[in-house]
């Protein structure tokens, strides 16, 4: 904490020196601090010009502050965002909002070991579907989960980002489904500097990193092209975790003690070592290929990872999630004469996806013939793959040459195709006990959008945005999205922005179209919404930035599972529409829009630099207030949370030193509220610090090093793991999922 | 959804598109600065040339190259040619933009003569032809400038691209002195500098 306030200090103290220095440079030195993004409206502007609250990471910043991944370049870097491990993957909140899952699986949602948990209904994490991220403007987000990868399974070598543009809020006015909380775009490097870097860094006895990457051009058939690979590997094993002992109790099946190992007597404790189960492989693929005004992209990323909480057999290493994606993207614009472009895309993306739950339990099994043949211990798994095959066109028009008049039309058509099942085997022998059950039964569904903005600048001091999309999904009526912006210049290296926009997201096809024994299919599902407004200020003076954001927005109709009042559960029993048979103690679910949430508060960003930028300082400060229908504090995501960070490069042959910090409030625990603990269970406060050290490798050409050390001030995150996560006689609090205290990782850079 | 389906209809994506590579291109792969902005740059960094002032004499007449039959080049000049005409003064002078088709570094050279040109504005879609420029341009009074750092590394003057989602500049000193251009050291301070 100390080190905290000195380098906040400082930071303020450079500050002043810095205004207070401010020369006739100021202007320029301004001018080239403002960060030029594209995401914000689908054309490069200013970020102070942009209808939203954007900033962009450099791949300096990334480099610099010791940053290993997407997710920890948001925590460290960005403001209004956070991202929050959870044994597994990480997932990701914007101001005090993090959506909890609605999803049908895990596998114990087919009969798992607690008794409503188990259902996979409040399943933390919303798998990202809440934030649409981009790669060079292609959507990541597949249409089986929406979900998206914030840490190493993104697949894309982090040598290879140029810089990572963050936009705050709602963004469905250009992309559609999805743009919810805000919109993320990784842009890649081009072949501007040509070369080949290969770099390795090693976090002792867990973690390996590893990446290639090359940007050549040459000259074919009279033209120009170039070509930017990237190859990136990451694994990481261990380190080992002390989880438990949690007493689970009985197996409500046969009443005896629960059982979470083959072998050993049946105890009903679960914990113990976790030497074989933390674990991920992530390898990743990025090619771009560049001939004139055509642009191909090819992309496969693939991501294997352990999950140590799992309800199921106890440090299991077949529990786990593997998953694989694949994109290829062409690009070609046509000028327009005089008047600008059209660029027109074609892209195809496949997901796979797979889900393995190992299970002891007499209960894992409970409704099969594997309980009949006496099976010891029990292996389901869940696929879910999609394909996703579109085109798109956009059209930007600059009536009066300067950028004062502009006009963007575009449209896109997309066809999605979708199916998910679920089978039961043996564990030991791999031999099938039941059929495999259709979750999601093949489907292939449009969607289709017509899109518009207007940018209209009438004086130097005033401009006036206005966009809408309307997007037509098969299972939908017709969704508009609008945005509007008016921006003010009061003076010179001011602005400010009022702005209200709207966005929603689509229910996943697993939403609308799946359903297992105890989840029935949803009715007439209609997408989230989301209407927000804001009021942005920024002031730039010199090279230092500050940008303070207020918004209050309104989410409505969120998907949440509701369960089914005795009634309705012996009418879906009358109705085939589960395979159980009705007593009145069956506990059945429906998908349903019943929730909403209102949040407010405020997103401070500082950006600043002295002495030629050899001294570097910047925080992010985010307080929201968000509650649900029943005026409940959001889950997970913290009231408060916020970045700072400081360098300074000491030039020539010396290295650059670098400390930067996260933190967040205390947050309530994700299963807080359907596990029913009493007092409401909430994640201690979180603070991280990390210093990096980057240099040259003395007497070696192109070698250069990079020294991080982490250290985490807390022990647990706002995720309940393992199967107790419902209050009981034995366990009135959940136990969270631990956090790694130290960390240390030492990396080579080779250049050639 | 088999695996075979997948392959077929990525394959199926892939040669579809295979058809919209054109054959004209142009041979810039930085990210550029947006053309407005670059005009806004221009005027903003037109004040620290100190010879600016004897170089132009009276008026500032910045001579804009565009590539025939390139269409893309075109609305970049038409841009960049607007945006400057919205500034009255430009480091304190009146000024003329004129837009001159490129027919060779040899004409650019004689063009700019004749016109008394101080400042010549160059799109990355020539760049081919920069060394010819260079040579052209040795012993002028002039500023050249590019939109792409490497055109200044082969010996435009003074130049500007998008970094790390930021604006750069870069200066080719050498090229500068064969030029007559003296920038000053303030803003020589916040630009890469090229020996």
């Amino acid at each position: 904490m100390r080190s905290l306030l000195i380098a906040a200090g400082l930071a303020l103290a450079t500050t002043y020196a810095g205004v207070a220095r401010a020369d006739d440079t100021s202007s320029i030195e301004g001018f080239l601090e403002e960060e030029v993004v594209t995401a914000a409206s689908k054309s490069s502007q200013q970020a102070s010009d942009a209808p939203a609250l954007s900033r962009s990471i450099s791949s300096e910043e990334i480099r610099r502050y010791g940053i290993r991944s997407l997710d920890e370049a948001i925590n460290f870097l960005a403001p209004g965002l956070r991202t929050t491990m959870n044994l597994r993957t990480p997932e990701i909140a914007a101001r005090g909002v993090q959506f909890t899952g609605t999803q049908l699986y895990p596998p114990e949602s087919f009969g798992g070991v607690d008794p409503v948990g188990a259902r996979g209904v409040q399943y933390s994490g919303d798998q990202g579907n809440h934030v649409l991220l981009l790669i060079d403007g292609h959507s990541l987000n597949e249409p089986v989960f929406g979900s998206a990868q914030y840490g190493q399974g993104v697949g894309i070598p982090l040598e290879l980002i140029d810089h990572i543009e963050i936009v705050l809020g709602p963004g469905s006015a250009i992309y559609g489904s999805n743009a919810v909380l805000g919109v993320i775009n990784v842009v890649t490097k081009t072949a501007a500097n040509p070369g080949s870097h290969a770099v390795v860094e090693v976090t002792p006895a867990s973690e390996l990193r590893t990446t290639f990457t090359s940007a050549h051009s040459f000259d074919l058939l009279g033209s120009k092209n170039s070509v930017v690979t990237g190859l990136t590997y990451y694994e990481k094993e261990g380190p080992t975790l002390d989880l438990g002992p949690q007493d689970a109790g009985n197996d409500p099946v046969d009443n005896q003690p629960m059982k979470f190992s083959p072998i050993g007597p049946r105890t009903g404790i679960w914990g113990g070592e976790a030497k074989n189960s933390y674990y991920t492989r992530a390898p990743g693929m990025h090619l771009r290929f560049n001939r004139g005004r055509f642009e191909l992209m090819v992309r496969a990323s693939h991501l294997h990872h352990g999950d140590p909480g799992s309800r199921g057999d106890f440090d299991d290493a077949r529990n786990g999630v593997s998953e694989s994606r694949a994109s290829i993207v062409a690009k070609q614009r046509f000028p327009i004469p005089k008047f600008g472009e059209i660029a027109v895309r074609a892209f195809a993306d496949a997901f796979q996806w797979r889900q393995d739950f190992v299970s002891s339990s007499t209960i894992a099994c409970p409704f099969s013939n594997a309980r009949v043949a006496n099976i010891a211990t029990c292996r389901t798994y869940s696929i879910a793959d999609s394909t996703r095959l579109g085109m798109d066109a956009l059209a930007t028009l600059d009536w009066t040459h300067d950028g004062r008049f502009t006009t963007q039309l575009g449209g896109s058509g997309m066809l999605n195709t979708v199916v998910s099942t679920f089978h039961r085997t043996d564990a030991d022998t791999g031999r099938a006990t039941d059929p495999a059950l259709t979750v999601v039964p093949e489907n292939t569904l449009s969607v289709l959008s017509i899109s518009g903005q207007q940018n209209f600048r009438p004086w130097k001091w005033m401009t006036l945005n206005a966009g809408a999309r309307v997007d037509r999904d098969e299972r939908f009526p017709v969704i508009a999205s609008p945005r509007v912006m008016a921006q003010f210049v009061p003076w010179e290296g001011s602005t400010l922005k009022l702005i209200h926009a709207e966005a929603f997201r689509a229910p996943t096809y697993l939403e609308t179209n799946g359903f297992t024994p105890l989840i029935i299919k949803a009715r007439d599902l209609e997408p989230e919404h989301v209407a927000s407004e804001e009021l942005v200020i920024e002031q730039r003076l010199g090279a230092q930035r500050l940008a303070l954001g207020l918004f209050y927005m309104r989410y409505d109709s969120i998907v949440r599972p509701v369960l089914l009042t005795p009634p309705e559960a012996a009418a879906a029993v009358a109705n085939g529409q589960t395979t159980f048979s009705f007593t009145p103690r069956l506990e059945l679910y429906q998908l349903r829009n019943v929730d909403e949430i209102r949040s407010y508060g405020y997103t401070a960003a500082y950006d600043g630099s002295v002495a030629n930028g050899k001294l570097r300082f910047g925080a992010n400060l985010t307080g929201a207030v968000a509650y649900d229908r029943f005026h409940a504090p959001i889950t997970v995501a913290p009231r408060l949370f916020g970045n700072a960070r400081v360098s300074y490069d000491l030039g020539g042959a010396l290295p650059t030193l670098a400390v930067a910090s996260t933190w967040a409030s205390r947050s309530v625990v994700d299963r807080a509220y359907d596990g029913r603990f009493q007092p409401i269970p909430h994640a201690p406060p979180q603070l991280e610090l990390r210093a990096a050290i980057t240099g040259q490798v003395p007497a070696v050409s192109g070698l250069s090093y990079r020294v991080i050390a982490n250290h985490a001030f807390h022990d647990q995150t706002a995720y309940a793991i393992g199967p107790v996560t419902r209050t009981s006689v034995r366990m009135t609090q959940p136990e969270l999922a631990p956090i790694q205290s130290w960390m240390a990782t030492v990396g080579l850079q080779y250049d050639f | 959804v088999t695996v075979h389906t997948l392959s077929r209809r990525a394959c199926l994506a892939a040669l579809s598109t295979v058809g919209l590579i054109a054959s004209d291109a142009s041979d810039a792969f930085a990210e550029p600065l947006p053309a407005n902005l670059q005009g806004e740059l221009i005027v903003k960094l037109a004040p620290y040339d100190k010879a600016l002032p004897a170089r132009a004499g009276d008026q500032l007449v910045v001579v804009i190259v565009s590539k025939p039959n390139d269409t893309e080049t075109d609305h970049w000049a038409l841009v960049l040619q607007t945006t400057l005409r919205q500034t009255s003064r430009i480091a304190g002078l009146p000024h003329t933009e004129i837009v001159v088709p490129y027919r060779g570094a040899a004409d650019l050279a004689r063009r700019c003569r004749e016109q008394r040109a101080s400042m010549v504005v160059i799109p990355s879609a020539i760049g081919h032809d920069v060394e010819a420029i260079r040579v052209a341009f040795e012993g002028m009074n002039v500023l050249t400038v590019a939109p792409e750092a490497d055109l200044v590394r082969r010996g435009i003057v003074l130049g500007f691209e998008v970094f790390s989602g930021k604006p750069k500049l870069f200066f080719n000193l050498l090229q500068a002195r064969r030029q007559n251009v003296s920038m000053s050291a303030d803003v020589l301070k916040l630009m890469t500098v090229y020996q």
